[in-house]
Protein backbone atom coordinates (compact mmCIF):
# COMPACT_ATOMS: atom_id res chain seq x y z
CA UNK A 1 0.00 0.00 0.00
CA UNK A 2 1.22 3.47 -0.77
CA UNK A 3 0.24 6.79 0.66
CA UNK A 4 -0.92 9.48 -1.72
CA UNK A 5 1.08 12.66 -2.14
CA UNK A 6 4.67 12.06 -1.14
CA UNK A 7 4.94 8.44 -2.28
CA UNK A 8 8.08 7.97 -4.39
CA UNK A 9 6.95 4.70 -5.98
CA UNK A 10 3.75 6.35 -7.19
CA UNK A 11 5.81 9.20 -8.63
CA UNK A 12 8.11 6.80 -10.51
CA UNK A 13 5.07 4.93 -11.73
CA UNK A 14 3.49 8.13 -13.04
CA UNK A 15 6.69 9.17 -14.82
CA UNK A 16 7.06 5.73 -16.35
CA UNK A 17 3.49 5.83 -17.56
CA UNK A 18 3.97 9.28 -19.05
CA UNK A 19 7.15 8.15 -20.83
CA UNK A 20 5.35 5.08 -22.20
CA UNK A 21 2.48 7.23 -23.41
CA UNK A 22 4.93 9.55 -25.15
CA UNK A 23 6.67 6.63 -26.84
CA UNK A 24 3.35 5.14 -27.93
CA UNK A 25 2.34 8.51 -29.41
CA UNK A 26 5.58 8.79 -31.37
CA UNK A 27 5.30 5.20 -32.68
CA UNK A 28 1.68 5.69 -33.72
CA UNK A 29 2.37 9.02 -35.44
CA UNK A 30 5.32 7.48 -37.31
CA UNK A 31 3.14 4.59 -38.48
CA UNK A 32 0.40 7.03 -39.51
CA UNK A 33 2.92 9.01 -41.53
CA UNK A 34 4.13 5.83 -43.27
CA UNK A 35 0.51 4.86 -43.98
CA UNK A 36 -0.24 8.33 -45.35
CA UNK A 37 2.63 8.25 -47.84
CA UNK A 38 1.57 4.76 -48.98
CA UNK A 39 4.77 3.13 -47.84
CA UNK A 40 4.80 -0.49 -49.06
CA UNK A 41 6.13 -1.67 -45.68
CA UNK A 42 2.74 -0.95 -44.08
CA UNK A 43 0.96 -3.10 -46.66
CA UNK A 44 3.54 -5.87 -46.18
CA UNK A 45 3.08 -5.69 -42.42
CA UNK A 46 -0.68 -5.81 -42.85
CA UNK A 47 -0.58 -8.87 -45.08
CA UNK A 48 1.97 -10.70 -42.91
CA UNK A 49 -0.30 -10.18 -39.92
CA UNK A 50 -3.28 -11.33 -41.97
CA UNK A 51 -1.39 -14.49 -42.98
CA UNK A 52 -0.56 -15.17 -39.33
CA UNK A 53 -4.08 -14.76 -37.95
CA UNK A 54 -6.01 -16.08 -40.95
CA UNK A 55 -7.02 -19.41 -39.31
CA UNK A 56 -8.37 -17.61 -36.23
CA UNK A 57 -10.27 -15.11 -38.36
CA UNK A 58 -11.82 -17.90 -40.43
CA UNK A 59 -12.96 -19.69 -37.26
CA UNK A 60 -14.72 -16.59 -35.98
CA UNK A 61 -16.02 -15.45 -39.37
CA UNK A 62 -17.64 -18.83 -40.14
CA UNK A 63 -20.40 -18.81 -37.51
CA UNK A 64 -21.01 -15.06 -37.89
CA UNK A 65 -21.34 -15.42 -41.64
CA UNK A 66 -23.73 -18.33 -41.13
CA UNK A 67 -25.85 -16.31 -38.70
CA UNK A 68 -25.97 -13.33 -41.06
CA UNK A 69 -26.97 -15.58 -43.94
CA UNK A 70 -29.72 -17.17 -41.82
CA UNK A 71 -31.19 -13.80 -40.90
CA UNK A 72 -31.03 -12.70 -44.52
CA UNK A 73 -32.53 -15.91 -45.84
CA UNK A 74 -35.32 -15.84 -43.27
CA UNK A 75 -36.65 -12.73 -44.98
CA UNK A 76 -37.00 -14.73 -48.19
CA UNK A 77 -38.50 -17.73 -46.46
CA UNK A 78 -42.13 -16.81 -46.96
CA UNK A 79 -41.90 -16.26 -50.69
CA UNK A 80 -39.74 -19.32 -51.33
CA UNK A 81 -42.54 -21.00 -53.29
CA UNK A 82 -42.83 -18.10 -55.73
CA UNK A 83 -39.07 -17.92 -56.04
CA UNK A 84 -38.91 -21.61 -56.87
CA UNK A 85 -41.51 -21.26 -59.59
CA UNK A 86 -39.72 -18.26 -61.03
CA UNK A 87 -36.39 -20.07 -61.01
CA UNK A 88 -37.85 -23.07 -62.86
CA UNK A 89 -39.19 -20.76 -65.54
CA UNK A 90 -35.82 -19.10 -65.82
CA UNK A 91 -34.06 -22.47 -66.15
CA UNK A 92 -36.35 -23.32 -69.08
CA UNK A 93 -35.52 -20.04 -70.77
CA UNK A 94 -31.79 -20.46 -70.15
CA UNK A 95 -31.78 -24.00 -71.60
CA UNK A 96 -32.98 -22.58 -74.89
CA UNK A 97 -30.31 -19.91 -74.71
CA UNK A 98 -27.62 -22.49 -73.94
CA UNK A 99 -28.31 -24.36 -77.16
CA UNK A 100 -28.25 -21.12 -79.12
CA UNK A 101 -25.00 -20.07 -77.47
CA UNK A 102 -23.34 -23.38 -78.28
CA UNK A 103 -24.29 -23.10 -81.93
CA UNK A 104 -23.01 -19.51 -82.04
CA UNK A 105 -19.74 -20.43 -80.31
CA UNK A 106 -19.12 -23.18 -82.85
CA UNK A 107 -19.81 -20.85 -85.74
CA UNK A 108 -17.62 -18.19 -84.16
CA UNK A 109 -14.72 -20.62 -83.79
CA UNK A 110 -15.00 -21.65 -87.44
CA UNK A 111 -15.01 -18.03 -88.61
CA UNK A 112 -12.03 -17.18 -86.44
CA UNK A 113 -10.11 -20.13 -87.82
CA UNK A 114 -10.90 -19.00 -91.37
CA UNK A 115 -9.73 -15.45 -90.67
CA UNK A 116 -6.62 -16.38 -88.61
CA UNK A 117 -7.81 -14.20 -85.73
CA UNK A 118 -5.27 -13.96 -82.92
CA UNK A 119 -7.05 -13.89 -79.60
CA UNK A 120 -5.82 -12.18 -76.46
CA UNK A 121 -4.49 -14.63 -73.88
CA UNK A 122 -7.34 -16.23 -72.01
CA UNK A 123 -8.02 -14.73 -68.62
CA UNK A 124 -7.99 -17.32 -65.86
CA UNK A 125 -9.25 -16.76 -62.35
CA UNK A 126 -9.00 -18.07 -58.83
CA UNK A 127 -11.99 -18.04 -56.50
CA UNK A 128 -11.68 -17.05 -52.85
CA UNK A 129 -13.95 -16.88 -49.84
CA UNK A 130 -14.46 -13.45 -48.25
CA UNK A 131 -13.16 -13.81 -44.69
CA UNK A 132 -13.08 -10.23 -43.47
CA UNK A 133 -14.28 -6.76 -44.29
CA UNK A 134 -13.36 -3.34 -43.01
CA UNK A 135 -16.83 -2.89 -41.51
CA UNK A 136 -16.32 0.68 -40.33
CA UNK A 137 -16.90 3.94 -42.18
CA UNK A 138 -13.20 4.70 -42.76
CA UNK A 139 -12.55 2.35 -45.67
CA UNK A 140 -14.29 -0.13 -47.92
CA UNK A 141 -12.15 -3.23 -48.33
CA UNK A 142 -12.56 -6.98 -48.01
CA UNK A 143 -10.07 -9.77 -47.49
CA UNK A 144 -10.18 -13.08 -49.37
CA UNK A 145 -8.45 -16.32 -48.48
CA UNK A 146 -6.42 -16.62 -51.67
CA UNK A 147 -3.00 -15.06 -52.04
CA UNK A 148 0.35 -15.27 -53.77
CA UNK A 149 0.36 -19.03 -53.22
CA UNK A 150 -2.68 -19.23 -55.53
CA UNK A 151 -1.21 -16.89 -58.12
CA UNK A 152 -3.00 -13.69 -57.06
CA UNK A 153 -1.14 -10.61 -58.27
CA UNK A 154 -1.20 -7.08 -56.95
CA UNK A 155 -3.63 -5.00 -59.00
CA UNK A 156 -5.74 -7.94 -60.23
CA UNK A 157 -9.44 -7.34 -60.80
CA UNK A 158 -11.93 -9.01 -58.45
CA UNK A 159 -15.44 -9.84 -59.69
CA UNK A 160 -18.50 -11.55 -58.30
CA UNK A 161 -21.11 -13.30 -60.44
CA UNK A 162 -22.51 -10.02 -61.74
CA UNK A 163 -19.71 -7.54 -62.20
CA UNK A 164 -16.53 -5.85 -61.07
CA UNK A 165 -16.10 -5.55 -57.30
CA UNK A 166 -12.66 -3.99 -56.94
CA UNK A 167 -8.96 -4.65 -57.26
CA UNK A 168 -6.27 -6.35 -55.23
CA UNK A 169 -4.16 -3.85 -53.28
CA UNK A 170 -2.24 -6.20 -51.02
CA UNK A 171 -1.18 -9.80 -51.24
CA UNK A 172 0.04 -12.18 -48.57
CA UNK A 173 0.88 -15.83 -48.97
CA UNK A 174 -2.64 -16.99 -48.15
CA UNK A 175 -4.73 -13.81 -48.22
CA UNK A 176 -5.34 -10.81 -50.41
CA UNK A 177 -6.91 -7.43 -49.67
CA UNK A 178 -9.36 -6.02 -52.18
CA UNK A 179 -10.17 -2.32 -52.45
CA UNK A 180 -13.84 -1.98 -53.36
CA UNK A 181 -15.09 0.41 -56.05
CA UNK A 182 -16.92 2.41 -53.38
CA UNK A 183 -13.77 3.22 -51.38
CA UNK A 184 -12.64 6.84 -51.24
CA UNK A 185 -9.37 6.03 -53.01
CA UNK A 186 -10.73 3.82 -55.81
CA UNK A 187 -10.36 5.13 -59.39
CA UNK A 188 -11.12 2.89 -62.39
CA UNK A 189 -11.10 3.87 -66.08
CA UNK A 190 -14.39 2.86 -67.68
CA UNK A 191 -16.15 2.93 -71.03
CA UNK A 192 -19.86 3.60 -71.49
CA UNK A 193 -21.89 1.61 -73.98
CA UNK A 194 -23.34 2.13 -76.51
CA UNK A 195 -21.73 5.56 -77.02
CA UNK A 196 -18.18 4.30 -76.39
CA UNK A 197 -17.37 7.37 -74.29
CA UNK A 198 -14.77 7.10 -71.54
CA UNK A 199 -14.78 8.22 -67.93
CA UNK A 200 -13.23 7.57 -64.55
CA UNK A 201 -15.27 5.77 -61.92
CA UNK A 202 -14.39 7.41 -58.61
CA UNK A 203 -15.44 5.93 -55.26
CA UNK A 204 -16.63 8.36 -52.60
CA UNK A 205 -18.09 6.14 -49.91
CA UNK A 206 -21.58 6.10 -51.44
CA UNK A 207 -23.18 2.93 -52.79
CA UNK A 208 -23.08 4.30 -56.36
CA UNK A 209 -19.64 5.73 -57.30
CA UNK A 210 -19.29 9.00 -59.24
CA UNK A 211 -18.42 9.20 -62.95
CA UNK A 212 -15.72 11.83 -63.39
CA UNK A 213 -13.95 13.31 -66.42
CA UNK A 214 -16.78 12.14 -68.66
CA UNK A 215 -15.99 12.53 -72.31
CA UNK A 216 -19.10 13.68 -74.26
CA UNK A 217 -21.62 13.88 -71.43
CA UNK A 218 -24.47 14.81 -73.78
CA UNK A 219 -24.40 11.41 -75.44
CA UNK A 220 -24.94 9.51 -72.20
CA UNK A 221 -28.34 8.36 -70.98
CA UNK A 222 -29.43 6.86 -67.66
CA UNK A 223 -29.35 3.09 -68.02
CA UNK A 224 -26.31 3.03 -70.33
CA UNK A 225 -23.98 0.18 -69.51
CA UNK A 226 -20.66 0.92 -67.81
CA UNK A 227 -17.76 -1.47 -68.30
CA UNK A 228 -14.01 -1.41 -67.82
CA UNK A 229 -12.12 0.23 -70.67
CA UNK A 230 -8.83 -1.60 -70.13
CA UNK A 231 -6.91 1.70 -70.23
CA UNK A 232 -3.78 1.50 -68.14
CA UNK A 233 -3.46 -2.23 -68.68
CA UNK A 234 -4.49 -3.17 -65.13
CA UNK A 235 -7.94 -4.57 -65.85
CA UNK A 236 -9.08 -6.46 -68.93
CA UNK A 237 -11.54 -4.45 -71.01
CA UNK A 238 -15.23 -5.27 -71.09
CA UNK A 239 -15.80 -6.30 -67.48
CA UNK A 240 -19.34 -5.21 -66.53
CA UNK A 241 -19.38 -2.52 -63.84
CA UNK A 242 -22.98 -1.26 -63.72
CA UNK A 243 -25.44 1.17 -65.23
CA UNK A 244 -25.57 4.95 -65.32
CA UNK A 245 -27.94 6.81 -63.02
CA UNK A 246 -28.45 10.57 -63.24
CA UNK A 247 -28.51 12.54 -60.00
CA UNK A 248 -30.82 15.52 -59.40
CA UNK A 249 -27.80 17.88 -59.45
CA UNK A 250 -26.92 16.75 -62.98
CA UNK A 251 -23.94 14.58 -62.06
CA UNK A 252 -23.69 10.97 -63.16
CA UNK A 253 -23.14 7.92 -61.02
CA UNK A 254 -22.96 4.19 -61.68
CA UNK A 255 -25.32 1.77 -59.95
CA UNK A 256 -22.99 -1.18 -59.47
CA UNK A 257 -23.84 -4.57 -60.94
CA UNK A 258 -22.02 -6.43 -58.15
CA UNK A 259 -24.10 -7.22 -55.08
CA UNK A 260 -22.13 -5.65 -52.24
CA UNK A 261 -24.55 -7.00 -49.64
CA UNK A 262 -23.74 -10.58 -50.53
CA UNK A 263 -20.01 -10.70 -51.05
CA UNK A 264 -19.33 -14.32 -50.14
CA UNK A 265 -17.10 -15.56 -52.91
CA UNK A 266 -14.98 -13.47 -55.26
CA UNK A 267 -13.10 -14.35 -58.41
CA UNK A 268 -9.70 -12.78 -58.71
CA UNK A 269 -8.69 -12.55 -62.37
CA UNK A 270 -5.16 -13.45 -63.36
CA UNK A 271 -4.87 -11.17 -66.33
CA UNK A 272 -1.74 -10.13 -68.16
CA UNK A 273 -2.20 -7.70 -71.03
CA UNK A 274 -0.67 -8.43 -74.43
CA UNK A 275 2.83 -7.08 -74.92
CA UNK A 276 2.43 -3.82 -76.81
CA UNK A 277 5.28 -2.35 -78.81
CA UNK A 278 4.42 1.32 -79.06
CA UNK A 279 7.89 2.86 -79.09
CA UNK A 280 11.30 1.83 -80.38
CA UNK A 281 13.01 1.98 -76.97
CA UNK A 282 12.59 -1.70 -76.28
CA UNK A 283 14.58 -2.93 -79.31
CA UNK A 284 17.36 -5.33 -78.36
CA UNK A 285 20.52 -4.55 -80.21
CA UNK A 286 23.87 -6.38 -79.93
CA UNK A 287 26.56 -4.21 -78.29
CA UNK A 288 28.27 -1.92 -80.81
CA UNK A 289 31.64 -0.13 -80.68
CA UNK A 290 32.40 1.80 -77.51
CA UNK A 291 32.14 5.14 -79.36
CA UNK A 292 28.52 4.59 -80.34
CA UNK A 293 26.83 2.79 -77.49
CA UNK A 294 23.41 4.40 -77.95
CA UNK A 295 20.90 3.82 -80.68
CA UNK A 296 17.70 5.79 -80.36
CA UNK A 297 15.29 8.00 -82.15
CA UNK A 298 17.73 10.95 -82.12
CA UNK A 299 20.42 8.91 -83.84
CA UNK A 300 20.21 8.51 -87.64
CA UNK A 301 19.91 4.95 -88.81
CA UNK A 302 22.92 5.39 -91.09
CA UNK A 303 25.10 5.71 -88.00
CA UNK A 304 24.37 2.15 -86.97
CA UNK A 305 27.41 0.03 -87.84
CA UNK A 306 26.97 -2.44 -90.65
CA UNK A 307 26.04 -5.85 -89.38
CA UNK A 308 24.93 -4.60 -85.97
CA UNK A 309 21.35 -5.37 -86.82
CA UNK A 310 20.20 -8.67 -88.26
CA UNK A 311 18.94 -8.34 -91.85
CA UNK A 312 15.42 -9.43 -90.99
CA UNK A 313 15.30 -7.31 -87.84
CA UNK A 314 15.20 -3.96 -89.66
CA UNK A 315 11.95 -2.06 -89.35
CA UNK A 316 10.01 -2.11 -92.60
CA UNK A 317 9.78 1.70 -92.69
CA UNK A 318 13.55 2.07 -92.87
CA UNK A 319 14.35 -0.98 -94.96
CA UNK A 320 14.44 1.05 -98.15
CA UNK A 321 17.13 3.51 -96.88
CA UNK B 1 10.62 -0.81 -8.01
CA UNK B 2 9.25 -2.66 -5.02
CA UNK B 3 8.08 -6.24 -5.18
CA UNK B 4 4.54 -5.14 -4.38
CA UNK B 5 4.39 -3.24 -7.66
CA UNK B 6 4.67 -6.43 -9.70
CA UNK B 7 1.34 -7.65 -11.08
CA UNK B 8 -0.45 -10.14 -8.91
CA UNK B 9 -1.77 -13.45 -10.23
CA UNK B 10 -5.34 -12.21 -10.49
CA UNK B 11 -4.21 -9.10 -12.36
CA UNK B 12 -2.17 -11.18 -14.78
CA UNK B 13 -5.25 -13.29 -15.43
CA UNK B 14 -7.29 -10.16 -16.12
CA UNK B 15 -4.59 -8.90 -18.51
CA UNK B 16 -4.67 -12.24 -20.37
CA UNK B 17 -8.44 -11.97 -20.48
CA UNK B 18 -8.22 -8.45 -21.93
CA UNK B 19 -5.78 -9.65 -24.62
CA UNK B 20 -7.99 -12.64 -25.51
CA UNK B 21 -11.29 -10.74 -25.49
CA UNK B 22 -9.68 -7.88 -27.43
CA UNK B 23 -8.42 -10.25 -30.14
CA UNK B 24 -11.82 -11.90 -30.32
CA UNK B 25 -13.46 -8.47 -30.61
CA UNK B 26 -11.17 -7.60 -33.54
CA UNK B 27 -12.01 -10.86 -35.31
CA UNK B 28 -15.75 -10.28 -34.78
CA UNK B 29 -15.42 -6.70 -36.06
CA UNK B 30 -13.58 -7.97 -39.13
CA UNK B 31 -16.12 -10.72 -39.86
CA UNK B 32 -17.81 -10.10 -43.21
CA UNK B 33 -21.32 -8.80 -42.49
CA UNK B 34 -21.33 -6.30 -45.35
CA UNK B 35 -19.66 -3.06 -46.28
CA UNK B 36 -20.91 0.25 -47.56
CA UNK B 37 -23.69 2.66 -46.80
CA UNK B 38 -26.47 0.05 -46.81
CA UNK B 39 -24.73 -2.43 -44.53
CA UNK B 40 -25.31 -2.55 -40.79
CA UNK B 41 -22.49 -0.56 -39.14
CA UNK B 42 -20.29 -2.78 -37.05
CA UNK B 43 -19.76 -1.56 -33.46
CA UNK B 44 -16.28 -0.85 -32.15
CA UNK B 45 -16.19 -3.90 -29.90
CA UNK B 46 -12.49 -3.50 -29.09
CA UNK B 47 -13.19 -0.11 -27.54
CA UNK B 48 -16.17 -1.52 -25.60
CA UNK B 49 -14.13 -4.39 -24.13
CA UNK B 50 -11.09 -2.26 -23.30
CA UNK B 51 -13.16 0.57 -21.81
CA UNK B 52 -15.29 -1.79 -19.69
CA UNK B 53 -12.16 -3.39 -18.17
CA UNK B 54 -10.07 -0.20 -17.90
CA UNK B 55 -12.78 1.69 -16.01
CA UNK B 56 -13.24 -1.13 -13.49
CA UNK B 57 -9.65 -2.31 -13.15
CA UNK B 58 -7.27 0.34 -14.55
CA UNK B 59 -4.11 -1.58 -13.69
CA UNK B 60 -5.38 -4.64 -15.58
CA UNK B 61 -5.47 -2.71 -18.85
CA UNK B 62 -1.82 -1.68 -19.34
CA UNK B 63 -0.93 0.70 -22.10
CA UNK B 64 1.20 -1.83 -24.00
CA UNK B 65 -1.66 -4.33 -24.36
CA UNK B 66 -4.08 -1.58 -25.45
CA UNK B 67 -1.54 -0.25 -27.97
CA UNK B 68 -0.83 -3.71 -29.40
CA UNK B 69 -4.53 -4.48 -29.77
CA UNK B 70 -5.13 -1.08 -31.37
CA UNK B 71 -2.36 -1.54 -33.93
CA UNK B 72 -3.53 -5.07 -34.70
CA UNK B 73 -7.05 -3.78 -35.32
CA UNK B 74 -5.79 -0.92 -37.51
CA UNK B 75 -3.89 -3.36 -39.70
CA UNK B 76 -6.61 -6.00 -39.95
CA UNK B 77 -9.66 -3.80 -40.45
CA UNK B 78 -7.97 -1.14 -42.58
CA UNK B 79 -8.29 1.85 -40.28
CA UNK B 80 -5.78 4.70 -40.65
CA UNK B 81 -2.76 2.77 -39.33
CA UNK B 82 -1.43 4.27 -36.11
CA UNK B 83 -4.15 6.87 -35.72
CA UNK B 84 -6.83 4.35 -34.69
CA UNK B 85 -4.45 2.90 -32.08
CA UNK B 86 -3.38 6.32 -30.80
CA UNK B 87 -6.99 7.46 -30.44
CA UNK B 88 -7.83 4.25 -28.56
CA UNK B 89 -4.83 4.59 -26.21
CA UNK B 90 -5.62 8.24 -25.43
CA UNK B 91 -9.32 7.45 -24.92
CA UNK B 92 -8.54 4.62 -22.53
CA UNK B 93 -6.05 6.84 -20.64
CA UNK B 94 -8.79 9.45 -20.23
CA UNK B 95 -11.15 6.80 -18.83
CA UNK B 96 -8.42 5.44 -16.56
CA UNK B 97 -7.91 8.87 -15.01
CA UNK B 98 -11.59 9.06 -14.11
CA UNK B 99 -11.76 5.52 -12.84
CA UNK B 100 -11.71 6.38 -9.12
CA UNK B 101 -14.43 8.99 -9.52
CA UNK B 102 -16.54 6.53 -11.51
CA UNK B 103 -16.42 3.69 -8.99
CA UNK B 104 -19.86 2.59 -7.84
CA UNK B 105 -21.65 5.20 -9.92
CA UNK B 106 -24.65 4.14 -11.98
CA UNK B 107 -24.27 2.42 -15.34
CA UNK B 108 -25.93 5.44 -16.96
CA UNK B 109 -23.17 7.76 -15.69
CA UNK B 110 -20.50 5.34 -16.90
CA UNK B 111 -22.26 5.00 -20.26
CA UNK B 112 -22.42 8.79 -20.67
CA UNK B 113 -18.70 9.20 -19.95
CA UNK B 114 -17.75 6.35 -22.28
CA UNK B 115 -19.95 7.73 -25.06
CA UNK B 116 -18.27 11.16 -24.81
CA UNK B 117 -14.82 9.54 -24.92
CA UNK B 118 -15.79 7.45 -27.96
CA UNK B 119 -17.05 10.58 -29.68
CA UNK B 120 -13.63 12.09 -29.03
CA UNK B 121 -11.92 9.04 -30.52
CA UNK B 122 -13.98 9.28 -33.73
CA UNK B 123 -13.45 13.04 -33.94
CA UNK B 124 -9.69 12.65 -33.54
CA UNK B 125 -9.47 10.15 -36.41
CA UNK B 126 -11.71 12.29 -38.61
CA UNK B 127 -9.60 15.37 -37.95
CA UNK B 128 -6.31 13.52 -38.54
CA UNK B 129 -7.57 12.44 -41.98
CA UNK B 130 -8.93 15.89 -42.79
CA UNK B 131 -5.68 17.63 -41.83
CA UNK B 132 -3.55 15.23 -43.87
CA UNK B 133 -5.72 15.73 -46.99
CA UNK B 134 -7.28 12.27 -46.95
CA UNK B 135 -10.99 12.15 -47.74
CA UNK B 136 -12.56 11.59 -44.27
CA UNK B 137 -15.69 9.44 -43.89
CA UNK B 138 -19.15 11.01 -43.86
CA UNK B 139 -20.23 12.27 -40.46
CA UNK B 140 -23.51 10.40 -40.88
CA UNK B 141 -21.61 7.09 -41.15
CA UNK B 142 -19.54 7.98 -38.09
CA UNK B 143 -22.77 8.75 -36.24
CA UNK B 144 -24.16 5.33 -37.14
CA UNK B 145 -21.04 3.68 -35.81
CA UNK B 146 -21.23 5.72 -32.61
CA UNK B 147 -24.83 4.61 -32.03
CA UNK B 148 -24.00 0.95 -32.78
CA UNK B 149 -21.02 1.04 -30.39
CA UNK B 150 -22.95 2.64 -27.57
CA UNK B 151 -25.74 0.08 -27.99
CA UNK B 152 -23.14 -2.70 -27.84
CA UNK B 153 -21.46 -1.28 -24.72
CA UNK B 154 -24.17 -2.40 -22.29
CA UNK B 155 -24.09 -6.12 -23.27
CA UNK B 156 -20.27 -6.01 -23.26
CA UNK B 157 -20.30 -4.59 -19.69
CA UNK B 158 -22.78 -7.28 -18.64
CA UNK B 159 -20.51 -9.99 -20.11
CA UNK B 160 -17.38 -8.57 -18.48
CA UNK B 161 -19.15 -8.20 -15.12
CA UNK B 162 -21.29 -11.32 -14.89
CA UNK B 163 -19.51 -13.85 -17.11
CA UNK B 164 -15.90 -12.97 -16.32
CA UNK B 165 -16.49 -11.48 -12.87
CA UNK B 166 -14.63 -8.19 -13.39
CA UNK B 167 -16.48 -5.79 -11.12
CA UNK B 168 -15.62 -2.47 -9.49
CA UNK B 169 -12.61 -2.67 -7.22
CA UNK B 170 -13.05 -2.30 -3.46
CA UNK B 171 -13.18 1.32 -2.31
CA UNK B 172 -10.13 1.85 -0.05
CA UNK B 173 -10.43 3.14 3.47
CA UNK B 174 -10.40 6.96 3.89
CA UNK B 175 -6.88 8.37 3.67
CA UNK B 176 -5.45 5.26 2.05
CA UNK B 177 -5.42 4.14 -1.56
CA UNK B 178 -4.20 0.92 -3.12
CA UNK B 179 -1.55 0.65 -5.82
CA UNK B 180 -3.03 2.73 -8.61
CA UNK B 181 -6.31 2.21 -6.88
CA UNK B 182 -6.19 -1.55 -7.51
CA UNK B 183 -7.40 -3.96 -4.83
Amino acid sequence: MARPGDDRTGDVERRLRRALLGMATVICLALFLLWRIDNPRIERLRMELADAVLPGMSWVAGPIELGTAMVRDYRNFLDVYDQNRELRREIQRLRVWRETARALEEENAQLRALNHVRLAPRTVFVTGDVIADSGGPFSHTVMVNVGERDGVLDGSAAVDGSGLVGRVVGTGQTAARILLLTDFSSRVPVMIRPSGRRAILAGDGAAAPRLEFVDGIDELRPGDQVETSGDGGVFPSGLPVGRIIAMPDGSLRAALAADYNRLEFLRVLRYKPDTQIDRPGGMVVPPGPASSPLIGPTRPLGAIPQGALPADGLPSATAGN
Amino acid sequence: MRLSTLPSGARLLRMALLASLGTLAIFVEAAPIGVGAQATPSPDLLFCVTAAIAVRRPASAPLLIVLTLGLMRDLLTDLPVGMGALALVLGIEALRMRSVAMARRSLLTEWSLVSVVFLGILAMQWLALFITFVQPPYLFDLGRQWVATMLAYVPVVATVRWVFGIGWRRVPAPGRVGFKGEA
